[in-house]
């Protein structure tokens, strides 16, 4: 359910009274399969990154893939509302883009490991 | 599916804190005090003055007012707006057991405070800073021919005060452990049972004259 | 004759977007983390056999209210077109109609130190014959508001329609907004 837009509105009071923060959504099989529990701390890691993140665990999601809200995780100290909550995605992404369209990637595959 | 709709933190605070609990306390004690204080009057008083029963009526005469203004001031300072609980004493609505509460304890409470005075009558005499006091208690003895009028309306009074926090609490009926019918039957039996331990233990302590 | 005021919540149409908390929040100044409207959400199912349901939590504007009837200052009242209202200047904030309330729709605004909930966006916008603002404001138009004594309303039309399911029906408080529950894809 769409709150925020891209990565503009995080600091948006209305908004962020709704959603101030990214969990990622976690099928109960595979959180059982690492050990974690509802609001474990976990880090998400890849070639490109390794971040600290919080689980939410939830039907709604494959048993094979995680998802995060973009636009979280922000280090500008002056959005006084949205620094420093949540993950920040961007950050497992690769800078590569596409040869012929450009497009870039917004889905890569991470490991999870336990705190 | 994260909770996107915002912060319950409205929906489990906590509106009635340990001031309303202590009040429920203190109401329960003074009513049931002085219920048993007057029982004792009517039954068992001799005019002797080291006898447990003399001693049980002196504690519940001071126990009673005293925890009920306690009480009344612990209701007001919780109030979120203190200043504006005036109009509790202006608007009665007969549908809510709070007001009809108010009402009670604007009955009960005077006629507690005149009992004390009557009770300690000598030390009364005695302190001369109490002088203006001794008005009162002259005003109140021309009533004499009303006293045992006066001590049934107490009683009555005493009586609606611990069962009407039992009836504040069963009529909210969306709290299922309070919707219940026993509740101010349970107030009353524990306000009593409380009444007798704590004038026994009050007259132990401060009244009891030893011979 | 007096208006049969209804709200009717469409749970087929809702998307729980909380456009309609955050346009009640612009309307009447809700204090922050504090909401007279909320819409909740719930994941049903296993995976892959999911579905949701929503529900709209605001005050229902009882016929009966608990929260009428336990008001010891008349703070709590009800006009003549059974809405009810909050008189600011004699509410105490006892916090009685807050637990009377089997909704839980009250809350004590921390800025003005009154109890306060949903009131239909009354004073400035059902008085002037205007719909509530979560209602004009809904995308999917989920929600409907109307007098049921005109037999031409959308209201009416809906309520003769659809099974409506009225919130908490059993504790007889007869409230003024009814949900038109789940069909699951069906047609009505």
């Amino acid at each position: 359910m769409p709150i925020h837009t891209n990565g503009h509105t995080h600091n948006v009071p209305y908004l962020h009274q709704l959603m101030s923060d990214n969990p990622i959504w976690m099928h109960p099989q595979t959180a059982k399969a690492h050990g974690l529990k509802m609001g474990d701390t976990f880090y998400v890691e890849n070639g490109i990154s390794k971040e600290k993140a919080t689980v939410f665990i939830t039907e709604g999601i494959r048993p094979d893939t995680l998802f995060a809200y973009m636009g979280f995780g922000r280090d500008a100290p002056s959005l006084k509302r949205a620094h420093g909550k949540g993950l920040n995605p961007s950050k497992l992404l690769s800078l590569r883009s596409a040869p012929v369209c450009g497009s870039m990637i917004t889905n890569v595959g991470v490991k999870i490991t336990k705190v | 599916m994260s909770p996107i709709w915002g912060s319950m933190a409205q929906y489990e605070m906590v509106h009635w804190s340990w001031a309303i609990a202590v009040y429920l306390f203190l109401a329960g004690l003074s009513s049931g005090s002085i219920m048993v204080a007057l029982l004792v009057k009517w039954n068992r008083h001799e005019r002797s003055n080291s006898s447990i029963w003399d001693a049980m009526i002196k504690s519940g005469a001071v126990v009673a007012p005293l925890s009920i203004l306690l009480g009344l001031l612990l209701l007001i300072v919780d109030l979120g707006r203190p200043l504006s609980f005036y109009w509790l004493l202006i608007r009665y609505n007969i549908t809510s057991v709070m007001s009809l509460g108010v009402l009670f304890l604007l009955l009960y409470t005077p006629i507690v405070i005149v009992f004390m005075l009557l009770v300690f009558e000598r030390s009364v005499m005695k302190y001369t800073f109490l002088a203006p006091l001794v008005a009162l208690i002259q005003a109140v003895k021309e009533l004499h021919s009303y006293a045992k009028i006066i001590e049934y309306f107490l009683f009555v009074t005493a009586l609606c005060i611990s069962s009407y926090t039992g009836f504040l609490l069963s009529a909210l009926y969306a709290i299922p452990l309070w919707n219940s019918p026993i509740l101010p039957i349970l107030f009353i039996t524990s306000s009593i049972s409380l009444g007798i331990a704590v004038n026994i233990l009050t007259g132990l302590l401060f009244f009891q004259k030893y011979d | 004759m007096g208006k049969a005021y209804r709200l009717l919540y469409d749970e087929n149409a809702c998307i729980g977007c909380q456009a309609c908390s955050v346009a009640c929040r612009v309307e009447h100044g809700v204090p922050e983390d504090f909401f007279r409207l909320q819409v909740r959400m719930e994941l049903k199912g296993v995976f892959p056999r999911l579905g949701m349901s929503y529900e709209r939590m605001a005050c229902v504007m009882c016929e009966d209210a608990p929260c009428v009837s336990v008001c010891p200052t008349f703070a709590s009242f009800q006009d003549k077109d059974g809405l009810v209202h909050i008189d600011e200047r004699v509410c105490i904030t006892c916090k009685y109609c807050i637990l009377a309330c089997p909704y839980h729709a009250r809350f004590i605004n921390p800025l003005k130190n009154v109890v306060e909930k949903c009131d239909f966006c009354y004073e400035s916008r059902v008085s002037k014959a205007l719909l509530p603002v979560c209602v004009s404001i809904c995308p999917t138009e989920a929600l409907m508001f109307g007098d049921m004594n005109e037999h031409d309303s959308l209201v009416y039309e809906t309520s003769h329609k659809e099974a409506l399911i009225f919130p908490k029906a059993h504790l007889k408080t007869k409230p003024k907004v009814a949900f038109l529950p789940k069909r699951k894809g069906m047609k009505s």
